[in-house]
């Protein structure tokens, strides 16, 4: 295997899945977002970014806060520093992927 | 070409104006300063003036801090329970200070060198006469990039559209600006005498009228800064409202 391609296989495999990407991608724009708007922006279904939002915040990658907003119950996501470094060491491992490989 | 995680983050980014609360807010105090400067126009007495000064005050502190107010209710009541609630991401003093610090240093700096050429150099001084009725297509022309680097930021496509228009409004005050300096030329000589000692009478009465025009241009400015962000604000706003319905209570 050519040094190019070796350099993708210490990529965070946590976050090297699509679903997950997206979710901590929208995170790192934001400081934080709710259930309904990365269930909106991501097209899963409640279960599948139920199960998504528990492995990322067991990595210690996201902080998740069960609220209330009035009547209405308020899921708050946002990203921990952990999850910021990881996120910006994985674009970087890409970017350089994808440059390497051009 | 930007991939997806770049799009997810644009658009996480440009949620604050899916619903066009913002765009109606800005329109709204535009449309309200530009009646104010349109009144400013029409008002010779120093009391009239004065008033038209504090109206435009008290719609900048009102409509920037109870506006912005609204907004955030109306976010709470409209956005928040259809398409669900995004916190943004604002960076600190010191990190906007290291982002922005040659926009900055412009900004204060362009005033500074201005006052100093005007100091030394009499054709400096004719530019401070005729700058005044440059001034309103200066601001657009700041609106203009304003709304360029807000587009770039999030992607939104209506936002390059606000910045031709304001690109084209500023082309147009450019060109009124410049016929009325045209039509309103003053003797090169009232410009070259010392600073100091009372300003010749002609003189006094053509900064007036300059002043004047500009309050004409500065209202046509805000009209049109305030229609078109209004327009695309309620467009928006409607259109949002009809594909998301609100999300029942307990749904997540």
């Amino acid at each position: 295997m050519s040094n190019d391609l070796r350099s993708l296989t210490d990529v965070d495999r946590l976050l090297h899945e699509p679903s997950r990407a997206v979710i901590v991608a929208i995170l790192a724009a934001v400081e934080s977002a709710d259930f309904v708007f990365l269930q909106r922006e991501t097209g899963l279904t409640k279960g599948n970014l139920s199960a998504h939002l528990t492995k990322l915040e067991e990595a210690g990658y996201i902080k998740i806060e069960k609220t209330f907003r009035g009547k209405y119950p308020l899921t708050l996501c946002k990203l921990t520093e952990t999850g910021r470094e990881a996120f910006a060491a994985y674009r970087k491992k890409l970017s350089q992927f994808v440059e390497q490989t051009k | 070409m930007k991939n997806n995680i770049e799009l997810a983050m644009q658009r996480a980014q440009g949620y604050w104006f899916v619903d066009g609360l913002s765009e109606i807010l800005s329109g709204i105090i535009l449309a309200l300063l530009g009646t104010v400067f349109f009144f400013r126009a029409q008002v010779q007495n120093a009391g009239q003036v004065f008033s038209a000064s504090n109206a435009k005050d008290t719609i900048l502190i009102l409509g920037l801090s109870l506006g912005m107010a609204t907004v955030v209710w109306l976010k709470q009541k409209i956005t928040y329970r259809r398409t669900g609630y995004v916190e943004p991401r604002l960076e600190n003093f010191g990190a906007r200070l290291q982002k922005y610090w040659k926009v900055i240093a412009l900004i204060a700096g362009v005033p500074f060198v201005l006052i100093l050429l005007m100091l030394v150099f009499p054709w400096a001084r004719a530019g401070l006469f005729y700058g005044m009725t440059w001034i309103p297509a200066a601001i657009g022309f700041g609106f203009g990039i304003f709304m360029f680097v807000q587009a770039k930021q999030t992607g939104l496509k209506r936002f390059r559209i606000l910045c031709y228009l304001d690109f084209t409004l500023t082309v147009m005050l450019v060109l009124l600006a410049g016929l009325h300096n045209l039509n309103h030329a003053l003797p090169a000589q009232l410009f070259a005498g010392p600073l100091s000692g009372p300003m010749p009478a002609e003189l006094a009465q053509a900064m007036q009228t300059n002043m004047d025009y500009a309050s004409w241009l500065i209202a046509i400015l805000c009209a049109g800064l305030g229609l078109s962000r209004l327009v695309s604000g309620i467009f928006t706003l409607a259109r949002y409202l009809q594909a998301n319905p609100p999300v029942e209570a307990g749904d997540e």
